[in-house]
């Protein structure tokens, strides 16, 4: 694969190419061929077989990928020459469609091997520089994380029944029983020897519920109910017709990491992540992935993707184009077609 | 608000859609007609915000969610195309298909009460997953308009008309899947994953590409409907089909 600057002069060499051949085109009308209606059809329905292909088999990559692909970005790299020549006989929305979607492609293809991507497992209080590629490779990164500080936000607690015969039903659902917290403690512990929970700022202390549930039919019962942790069992309560209400382990909302980066020249900055709000550091930018799920809000440390993409700029300006063109295509549809060249 | 009403408002929305349907036929004004089917959309509106106020959450998240507004859109595609074009039998093809989807959401809900993880806490999710919905409506409504245009003598002009709509519709498969590209690089790093919902949106984005390039090639309406049939079932199976398939098992999309 090749990378920065060779791709970026293979990107020149190709579209020097495309244009060379438009040119060309111009005064012989058999290379006019490459970019008709019918070798966009072609090109476009050979594309779709092969997404197809990876639909059903899900095996991607190869050379039929990159002559699928070489083709597609060819006939539509010729077909924008022709556009951005003949700007005012044509539509406005497929040439911006056209433009879009060939950044995207060219960017992507010959941006390929220069994105570099890190999986990083940050612990509180611990500086770390190296990272595990998807192939468990070691990455040294340009720069030092330290995990702050790691806190998740939680959706309320909430109750399943399980019938005798397996059927799980949320409890707020359920026709037969109405479940009432008598007392609720987020942090619960159940110290040993003891058969209730109490409240306790403690490693792997998790809520439990005190609940009252009473029946249609007038039978009620009493008891805690716990999610549990790592440290502690949960608690259920056997409910008189023989099922059993559980508490579900509340779902995260959301959860962030304070980090502080140190760069390559001893400058520190800090940043707090979340997911869909990454932290941008250069052409670098560092993601919340993920976390300790069986240790839960008392993870030690916060699993961070770094990722390099040096040609973001372009990428994220082709989607926009697209966007855009997709804005003018809804307000241009109903017109008809220009005489086009 | 729960689910148990749903189908107080399912059956006054179908039978305002049933009423507009049949107003179609014996009525030259459009106004009756398209006024009674928005009055069912509305119903069906009402109970989508009335889940959005009480969920706390945008009412996107489910299958039988998504199914809630592809009904309440390919109504309103229809009530736009019969108000536009006149068409008196697409309020009946267009009822059928929502209805369709509102009796799948009364005998499979699909409906089971789900959080929003934290990647789907993104500005991107609403309009994400509303212009996919509204793409899908678009492009079942052409699928209708081409089937009825194969299937009885139409004036070719009349192909024009659902290519414009397939037009429309894959504007907004654009948006969609810029959108979600935008999304899962802020969410993952990554524009692109080929995760298999990707992978079958793009078969299914593609395929109507090809039906654009390849629509002034066209000539006979039949051909025009084979196509357009074969990219629906391409986005039956992006919308839900996916869902069954092995492979789906790893996906970051499966609802």
């Amino acid at each position: 694969m090749i990378s920065y600057p060779w791709s970026a002069l293979c990107l020149l060499a190709y579209l020097y190419a495309i244009v060379a051949v438009y040119v060309m085109s111009l005064s012989r009308s058999s290379l006019k061929t490459l970019y008709s209606g019918k070798t966009c059809s072609i090109t476009v329905a050979a594309a779709t077989v092969m997404v197809l292909v990876f639909g059903f088999t899900g095996i991607f990559r190869g050379v039929i990928y990159y002559a699928v692909m070489l083709a597609l970005m060819g006939s539509m790299g010729l077909a924008l020459a022709a556009d951005i020549h003949h700007i005012r006989s044509r539509r406005l929305a497929p040439v911006m469609a056209h433009l879009g979607v060939f950044v995207v492609m060219a960017a992507g293809v010959f941006g390929y091997a220069d994105k570099q991507s890190a999986k990083v497992t940050a612990y509180l209080g611990h500086p770390e520089s190296v990272g595990m590629d998807a192939e468990g490779r070691r990455v040294d990164l340009p720069f030092m994380i330290t995990l702050n500080s790691f806190d998740i936000e939680r959706y309320p607690v909430r109750y399943s029944i399980t019938a005798p015969d397996g059927t799980v039903t949320a409890a707020e659902t359920s026709r037969d029983w109405k479940v009432t917290e008598l007392e609720k403690i987020d942090m619960a512990v159940m110290k040993p020897g003891s058969d209730s929970w109490e409240e306790l700022r403690h490693v792997g202390a998790e809520p439990a519920s005190l609940v009252k549930v009473e029946g249609t039919d007038g039978r009620s019962i009493t008891g805690w109910v716990a999610c549990g942790s790592f440290m502690f069992a949960p608690s259920f309560l056997e409910l008189p017709d023989g099922s059993v209400l559980s508490m579900n382990t509340p779902a995260p909302q959301s959860y962030d990491s304070k980090v502080s980066v140190t760069d390559v020249k001893g400058r520190k900055k800090s940043f707090e992540l979340s997911v869909n709000h990454p932290a941008r550091l250069g052409a670098w930018r560092i993601y919340q992935a993920g976390y300790d799920i069986k240790k839960g809000r008392w993870s030690e440390y916060s699993v961070l993707q770094c990722v390099r993409d040096p040609w973001y700029p372009a990428i994220a300006a082709g989607l926009w184009i697209i966007l855009a063109s997709a804005v003018v295509m809804m307000f241009t549809a109903g017109r008809g077609r220009k005489n086009e060249k | 608000m729960s689910w148990d009403l749903f189908i107080y408002f399912a059956v006054a929305a179908a039978l305002l859609w049933v009423a507009g349907a049949v107003t179609a036929y014996f009525r030259k004004d459009t106004a009756p007609a398209f006024f009674l089917s928005l009055a069912g959309t509305s119903v069906l509106l009402v109970f989508i915000v009335l889940m959005w106020v009480s969920m706390k959450r945008p009412p996107l998240r489910t299958m039988g969610e998504t199914r809630l507004w592809y009904s309440f859109f390919l109504s309103v595609a229809g009530a736009v195309i019969y108000r536009k074009w006149g068409f008196d039998w697409i309020l009946s093809y267009g009822t059928m298909m929502a209805v369709m989807f509102l009796c799948i959401n009364i005998f499979k809900p699909e409906i089971h009460t789900a959080e929003l993880m934290p990647a789907l806490r993104s500005v991107w999710f609403v309009p994400h997953v509303t212009v996919y919905m509204f793409s899908y409506a678009l492009l079942g409504a052409a699928m209708i308009l081409s089937f009825v245009f194969a299937a009885r003598p139409h004036h070719d002009a009349d192909l024009t008309r659902c290519d414009i709509l397939v037009r429309i519709g894959w504007a907004f498969l654009s948006m969609g899947m810029a959108m979600g590209a935008l999304w899962a690089k802020d969410a993952w790093g990554d524009w692109w994953t080929w995760d298999p919902k990707e992978t079958w949106a793009l078969a299914t984005w593609l395929g109507y590409l090809f039906y654009l390039h390849a629509r002034p090639l066209i000539r006979d309406r039949r051909v025009a409907f084979g196509v357009l049939f074969f990219c629906f079932l391409l986005l039956c199976m992006t919308w839900f089909g996916v869902n069954y398939l092995p492979s789906a098992q790893m996906s970051i999309h499966t609802y």
